[in-house]
């Protein structure tokens, strides 16, 4: 399971997403998948190779025609809300 | 040493980024031109700096003019527009000089953030000791 957390550079955001979305896959005991932080430049390219893309509610229209299953997140900070997305998508 | 103003008036959501980025240039950990590029983000690609409601992490690339890691406050002393009727009250600006050296950072403000009585704090801004010890905690200082 390859998941992908896009922002619009890759480097703020993004990397609070992909840490919470670490400790939410911890909180709901899944196990084995990899995530990472990128911006949307990269996003194209990495996240075809993705299963779960997970982004802001901003930036998905950015991100339309990425062939995963693409997951908007409202508050990335909010790890009980990425708990619940993760939980839908994986379990 | 903390990096915070509280009480900025600003009444755009451009003029509290420039208030947050100012913070850096003074110090000379940014040049005056990754304030701009902070702005250019976020017309760009919308609010999604808005973190949770009240909070936005303004940020460009590091090559738009990064020369330390660091990070500033500006809290408002009225919540701002970011754009689609998010609000934004506290505004943090962030300077990354690659992708690995700030990720502490960022996770030690995820969780500064995601207790709503901090939060609550923080967009009251009345304390400014215990407001600096929130963001020098969030540095590891």
């Amino acid at each position: 399971m390859r998941i992908v957390a896009v922002c619009g550079l890759g480097y703020g955001t993004s990397v609070i997403l992909k840490n919470n979305i670490e400790k939410a896959l911890l909180a709901i005991d899944y196990e084995g998948a990899t995530v990472e932080a990128v911006g949307v430049a990269e996003a194209r390219q990495i996240g075809a190779l993705a299963n779960i893309v997970m982004t802001t509610e901003e930036l998905v229209p950015i991100l339309g025609g990425i062939n995963a299953e693409i997951i908007p997140i409202r508050h990335v900070i909010d790890i009980d809300e990425i708990k619940k997305a993760l939980t839908k998508a994986l379990l | 040493m903390a990096l915070i103003r509280l009480g900025v008036s600003s009444s755009t959501w451009q003029e509290a980024i420039a208030a947050a980025g100012e913070l850096l240039v003074d110090a000379g950990h940014v040049k005056s031109e990754y304030v701009q590029a902070m702005a250019r983000v976020v017309e760009e690609l919308g609010p999604y700096i808005v973190l949770i409601d009240g909070f936005a992490l303004a940020h460009a690339r590091p090559s738009d003019g990064v020369l330390e890691n660091s990070i500033s406050l500006a809290v408002l002393d009225r919540a701002v527009d970011f754009g689609g009727g998010k609000m934004v009250g506290c505004v943090f600006a962030l300077a990354a000089k690659d992708h690995e050296s700030h990720i502490e950072t960022l996770g030690r403000l995820a969780e500064l953030l995601s207790d709503e009585q901090t939060r609550n704090s923080l967009l009251n801004g009345g304390d400014s000791a215990h407001i600096e010890g929130l963001l020098e905690g969030v540095l590891g200082e």
